[in-house]
């Protein structure tokens, strides 16, 4: 079993860009659950629809539209190049970039179903004893919700993980910065390296598994005992 | 209700029940996805000639010459290399003697409007520069040996940017999110553009396509025809004017019409 250094720098640049961009889809996404959760309008319906494009658009599509946003003949790419100190195309802020939007749904989608379960009834409680907004939902809201938040976290890191088309348009496959697990398998197998392609594969698949076993576990153990926390669950099921 | 079910049910019946056309000729090719555009070009004549109607697949050489050796359905296969055709050969999962080069790459190096000396463009350049993956597809590995035989390869190493393919590369560019590149020349013809620069065929080993028929092929016969129809010298001329080079003489059958 005899791993290249190139796959090594894969599996870890993989790791990387997984962990980032569920530390960053976490900040994102709770406060935008919270606030969906809250919302009573009629745009409410249109901005989850919206949060859930990156479900339904296929990958290279929308990696399609990236390279067009990330473009410095428009303002847009220009206005971001500036932001991000440098070109996003071919670099490994730019696929954290992507990521977020890629991943986006699998992060806020389990928390606002957990909040709109318990949001109410929580923050009115919280309200009912003069506890401010902010407060109650990092201290009694967030604390109810911890089975969701942990499924949020391992969905979104496991779907970031696998993420391939996205990657491969805006990516260049540049070892080190560009090149994910995704993208060197991808190579192998065009290659016709087999046996690199099946190792590589394997290495992947044994450390998602225990990630997500992990996760399920700690999910279990974080749900409240014997309150309604029946949402968890169905979400826990998808990752088993 | 019931007699609608039956009048549905009675036309199926005879839909099904049709006599299919015997002479009904379809011919499956999988093509390079490179190789699409030009081929669809050149199938008119070819279908009109032949009362034939040929069904496209295209993709990546590499993918294609899985499904292929898998047995998938194609009745003639237009790789967008020599490796997998010869491959596909040793393997005999091609027709005797069917294996032959049909065009000839040719390579590209895009870059801004205004150059005029490309070559010392190219040593000093401090961007990116985008090539497709020379592990994987013709045309990155032609540049990776421009590159090496320009003697830059090491040297702008940590600034080349591997797309897939030539159309990803292609894409890289028109889409401005590069300015200096490798692609296929047919690319730039077909997209009417004339900032490129036309690589010396020195530099880098002829990208030659190969075609084969597959021995799981239904229609061998038509196959061989669309092939000496592509290998033909009309075929060729047009060819040359999408941008591929000419095929050395002794490469081309001689049952394929006149030369160029």
């Amino acid at each position: 079993m005899n791993i290249a250094t190139a796959d090594w720098q894969a599996l870890w640049l993989t790791l990387k860009l997984a962990g980032l961009t569920t530390l960053l889809l976490f900040i994102i996404g709770v406060p935008l659950a919270w606030k969906l959760s809250q919302w009573q309008s009629r745009w409410r319906h249109g901005i989850e629809v919206l949060i859930t494009l990156p479900l339904v658009l296929p990958p290279t599509v929308l990696g399609f539209y990236l390279l067009l946003l990330f473009s410095l003949n428009y303002a847009p790419g220009q206005w971001l190049s500036q932001l991000f100190d440098g070109p996003l195309v071919f670099s490994f802020t730019g696929l954290v970039f992507a990521s977020v939007i890629y991943s986006l749904p699998f992060m806020v989608q389990p928390l606002l179903a957990a909040f709109n379960a318990n949001g109410q009834r929580l923050t009115q409680a919280a309200a009912a004893l003069g506890i401010p907004p902010w407060a109650a939902l990092l201290k009694v809201l967030l604390p109810a919700s911890r089975a969701a938040i942990v499924s949020a976290c391992a969905l979104t890191f496991a779907h970031t993980l696998g993420e391939f088309g996205v990657v491969l348009m805006i990516g260049g496959a540049i070892p080190g910065e560009t090149q994910v697990v995704s993208i060197a398998l991808y190579q192998h197998v065009e290659a016709m390296e087999y046996g690199a392609a099946h190792r590589l594969a394997l290495m992947l698949m044994g450390i998602t598994t225990v990630l997500l076993l992990a996760a399920r576990w700690l999910g279990y153990s974080l749900a409240p005992r014997g309150s309604n926390n029946e949402q968890a669950k169905p979400v826990m099921g998808v990752l088993g | 209700m019931v007699r609608r079910l039956s009048l549905l049910l009675s036309a199926l019946l005879v839909a099904i029940a049709l006599p299919v056309n015997a002479d009904n000729c379809t011919l499956r090719v999988a093509v390079a996805a490179s190789f699409r555009p030009a081929l669809e070009e050149v199938l008119p004549e070819f279908e009109r000639r032949h009362a034939c109607v040929v069904q496209i697949s295209s993709g990546s050489s590499g993918v294609l010459y899985q499904q292929i050796a898998h047995r998938a359905p194609f009745d003639l296969f237009l790789s967008a290399d020599r490796e997998r055709p010869e491959l596909l050969e040793k393997q005999g999962g091609a027709l005797a003697n069917s294996r032959k080069t049909y065009a000839l790459g040719l390579l590209a190096l895009w870059h801004p409007k205004s150059e005029s000396n490309i070559e010392q463009l190219l040593q000093t350049w401090p961007d990116k520069i985008v090539l497709a993956d020379p592990k994987v597809a013709p045309f990155g590995s032609a540049a990776r040996q421009a590159l090496q035989s320009l003697d830059l390869w090491k040297k702008k190493q940590t600034q080349l940017a591997r797309a897939h393919n030539a159309g990803q590369a292609y894409l890289m560019l028109d889409s401005g999110n590069a300015q200096l590149g490798f692609v296929a020349a047919s690319q730039m013809q077909a997209a009417g553009r004339d900032n490129y620069w036309l690589l010396p065929q020195h530099l880098y080993k002829p990208i030659e396509q190969q075609l084969l028929i597959p021995t799981q092929s239904r229609r061998p016969k038509e196959a061989q025809s669309l092939a000496n129809y592509l290998r033909s010298g009309e075929v060729q001329a047009q060819l040359y004017h999408l941008g591929y080079g000419v095929l050395p003489t002794q490469d081309r059958s001689r049952d394929g019409g006149s030369g160029l």
